[in-house]
């Protein structure tokens, strides 16, 4: 069970024990505003603080500080949640208890990264010139490499289509542009902001000994003024005007085909577990509308399939499809969608998705990272369920509300990336 | 059937390791605590057993290029018409298979109704159902499998390598296939692989977590059919030291090079293997590792991005080479480097202290493996298609000294590599 202790104003520690696992995970967890003009700033960041600190100011001892923590996980990065951006940086190391010469790794583990975070090597009031400029190369070529793969390619460019302008429409590290654009002096000042006024979720996952851990990062945020502390939101996006439509012509084999559909009003956030079941009877499960007919019955596609992202209350549909075959895919596609509404579902389809669903919740609490991903992402808009209490809740779920949710939903983003003009 | 209990003292783990009297092996790792149960019903069958004979047979046979990864598709569908999806819907778990170069494995994992899931895993994998017409159906679902990764720089990148590094030994071949060769297969030829390689005596059953031992062996014990024992002679090629080109270019639409670089070295196996395989993997760290000059070198000089070069010692039956892979805007000069770097080590060998380093690192990978039922049932699978045992590793580790690597070193000759580069499309 999650246990959160506050420490300061908008940081706070939270800890999950649990005594099979051999490895601890600790990360500090940096929640701000999702904003097109910082956000670039605050990616830089990410990967800049995890290449030296002032206890190992040279890269390589660094490196070799990880390895004799017997191989110590270092990482870092940014996650987009919603309408909030999430600086990340952790480390996931050995337990004591299977150290070769019974050293204490935890400890050690702790202040490291605390060192990397909150000690970085500055001189004369600056990051180092040559580590700024060789980050914001880095960047510049991660976000143009998100153009190889073509399968999230297109899903990054339907999501940037639907929220051109909007926080939630940012490339996570922000567009190539205004990263080049970053000054050294500009990464001071949102460094010391995210420290300041960052909302912090510091997250123990592991074996037992989260003590030290606990007052290592309690020092530190005792030494740091807090104020204007940012409280995390999310905004569920409504239905605002016409369907979007785009198609990128390129050299593929395969186009990859990406529908988004959105309600046309606001709701609860009871319902989201009741979207998530609906979406996947349309498309979450080998056994889901959109396998068994589009890609099996039809043999279209490989991949055919639907999910639904909580944070934006969007269900977005993404398949890979011979390029002669698109049209004949959507239209297949929006029909699966359309007999869901129509409640063409059998209350035993129902059954057997809550009975996955109910196996997959359960299974997060065997990995240490996918604890804390599960509570990571509900702690930005402080809606936090127990699994126990989310298995309840869908085993409530019957038949017409699956048929109310599903009747929510139209589609708002057509997107495909195709080489058949 | 004698179950041998094998234990590790630093783990404070066990596992029980049986041949069923089918000659079907079988691997059970206990694990109190987890919530998942992951069982792997698997056959040592990939795409690399292009070529062989059973012992009944006189002469060998050649099947089509990706008939491996087409049966394991087949596998999902039954003579009664329910698809074995939806078998497993009713019990919760979390299905699928996979085909790679050397085994077929079809897994599932669940956290509720264990027995009904194994129940189902064993009896769809030993009851094959093919007619021409389902055969014939699965070529549009798997040709467009092969069109996407044909797609993909990174398995295009690896795969051109591969092709361009090995004359003869399989893993030149796309593990699906291709479109012309999928095209020739038909039920004859599925039910003659499935009829050799299906056989008990080449598979195993893995089971890791909190599963109940003594159901899953009562559950075994019903379900596992008996079969003749059949041995299985594989073709193996002449491969000679030399790759077959040093360089393949090709262009798709990426935004720098994406590269892989990889050097060739003598096959082994068993144990040999295992053992070489944690020599060359502290030798990469070695050279390439976040605390190496060369990864400072590339970093600094923003030569590789982020200075992250990836490398996989990439081993089975009949091949072994160490692959290095990243995004370049200059491969060839990342090449050079590598090859410099190499030699150099060659040359004054590495010191104590940093093998103390790497070792150290290499000890917590090695636990990593025992941190939940997914790794273990891999690990234990790899220990069967491999035949060593599963806390090997560690022993092995514990035996290693520097005059291993050093001497392990010598052996990369840097004449017998391949660069294989994926530039972007010219405007």
């Amino acid at each position: 069970m999650l246990n959160t202790k506050k420490i300061k104003s908008g940081v706070y520690f939270h800890s999950f024990v649990d005594k099979k696992f051999k490895f601890n995970r600790i990360s500090v967890n940096f929640v701000v505003k999702m904003d097109s003009k910082e956000v670039s700033q605050n990616a830089i960041l990410s990967f800049l603080l995890r290449k030296r600190c002032q206890q190992y100011p040279n890269m390589l001892d660094l490196g070799k500080k990880l390895q004799q923590l017997y191989g110590a996980n270092l990482f870092s990065g940014c996650k987009k949640v919603g309408d909030n951006q999430i600086i990340t940086f952790g480390i996931s190391a050995l337990d004591d208890e299977l150290s070769l010469n019974g050293e204490s790794i935890s400890k050690q583990v702790a202040k490291l990264l605390d060192c990397i975070i909150f000690d970085p090597v500055i001189e004369s009031g600056k990051f180092v010139n040559e580590d700024v400029d060789i980050e914001k190369q880095n960047l510049v070529e991660l976000v143009e490499s998100e153009y190889n793969d073509k399968k999230q390619y297109a899903m990054n460019q339907a999501l940037y289509c639907l929220f051109d302008g909007e926080g939630y429409g940012c490339n996570k590290y922000g567009d190539v542009d205004s990263i080049r654009k970053v000054e050294n002096s500009q990464l001071i000042e949102a460094y010391k902001k995210i420290l300041e006024s960052a909302e912090v979720h510091i997250m123990f996952v592991g074996r037992e000994n989260y003590r030290d851990c606990f007052d290592v990062f309690k020092n530190r945020f005792d030494s740091i003024n807090r104020n204007n502390v940012y409280i995390s939101q999310n905004e569920k996006y409504v239905k605002l005007g016409e369907l979007k439509k785009k198609v990128e012509y390129d050299q593929v084999l395969q186009s990859k085909l990406v529908l988004g559909f959105a309600s046309s009003k606001k709701y609860n956030s009871k319902l989201d577990d009741v979207i998530m079941i609906m979406t996947a009877i349309l498309g979450g499960t080998p056994m889901s509308k959109l396998f068994v007919n589009v890609r099996e019955k039809l043999s279209l596609c490989y991949y055919c399939s639907a999910r639904y992202d909580l944070s934006k209350g969007l269900i977005w549909i993404e398949s890979g499809v011979e390029n002669k075959n698109v049209e004949r895919a959507k239209t297949a596609i929006l029909e699966q969608f359309e007999e869901i509404k129509n409640g063409n579902f059998s209350d035993e389809d129902l059954e057997k998705v809550i009975i996955f669903f109910e196996n997959g919740l359960k299974s997060t609490f065997d990995s240490p990272g996918g604890i804390e991903n599960y509570y990571l992402l509900q702690l930005c808009g402080n809606n936090v369920k127990s699994i126990s209490d989310r298995i309840d809740n869908i085993k409530r779920i019957k038949k017409q509300d699956i048929i109310e949710v599903a009747n929510l939903y139209s589609l708002v983003m057509d997107y495909v990336v195709t080489s058949e003009v | 059937m004698e179950k041998v209990v094998i234990k590790n003292e630093k783990l404070s783990e066990k596992y029980i390791k049986f041949k069923h009297k089918t000659g079907l092996t079988v691997l059970l790792y206990p694990m109190e605590g987890y919530s998942t149960s992951t069982a792997i019903f698997a056959t040592k069958y990939g795409s690399i057993d292009r070529t062989f004979k059973k012992s009944t047979s006189s002469s060998f046979i050649t099947v089509p290029d990706g008939i491996a990864h087409y049966l394991e598709h087949k596998l999902f569908e039954n003579e009664d018409g329910v698809d074995t999806f939806e078998l497993f819907s009713k019990t919760g778990a979390s299905v699928n298979a996979y085909t790679s170069f050397d085994r077929t494995a079809y897994y599932f994992s669940c956290t509720d109704n264990f027995c009904e899931s194994l129940k189902i895993l064993l009896n769809y994998v030993q009851n094959p159902y093919f007619t021409d017409e389902t055969v014939q159906k699965e070529q549009g679902i798997i040709g467009q499998e092969i069109k996407m990764y044909e797609d993909d720089p990174d398995w295009r990148v690896f795969f051109n390598c591969l092709e361009n590094m090995y004359h003869n030994v399989a893993v030149n071949v796309n593990i699906a296939g291709t479109i012309e060769s999928i095209a020739e297969i038909n039920k004859e030829v599925l039910y003659e692989c499935y009829n050799t390689f299906y056989n008990m005596n080449n598979m195993v059953l893995v089971i890791a977590g909190p599963f109940d031992i003594d159901s899953a062996i009562d559950i075994i014990q019903s379900e596992i059919k008996d079969s003749d024992p059949v041995e299985i002679e594989r073709k193996v090629d002449y491969e000679p030291d030399s790759v077959v080109n040093s360089i393949v270019e090709i262009s798709l639409p990426v935004s720098q090079p994406q590269f892989c670089i990889g050097y060739k070295l003598n096959a082994l196996s068993g144990l040999d293997m295992l053992k070489a395989e944690m020599i060359y993997q502290l030798i990469c760290e070695l050279l390439v590792g976040e605390s190496s000059e060369l990864y400072k070198d590339l970093y600094d000089s923003g030569l590789v991005a982020g200075g992250n070069m990836d490398y996989e010692v990439f081993c089975g039956e009949g091949y072994f080479s160490l692959i290095f892979s990243g995004e370049s805007s200059d491969p060839k000069k990342v090449l050079s480097k590598l090859n410099c770097e190499i030699e150099n080590k060659i040359k004054t060998g590495f010191g104590n202290s940093e093998f103390d380093l790497v070792k150290n690192a290499l000890y917590g990978y090695c636990m990593n493996c025992f941190n939940s039922p997914n790794r273990v049932a891999r690990e234990a699978l790899d220990s069967f298609i491999f035949k060593y045992g599963i806390y090997d590793k560690i022993s092995i580790l514990g035996e290693l000294n520097l005059k291993d690597i050093n001497d392990s070193l010598k052996l990369i000759n840097i004449n017998h590599s391949t660069l294989s580069i994926v530039n972007p499309l010219e405007d």
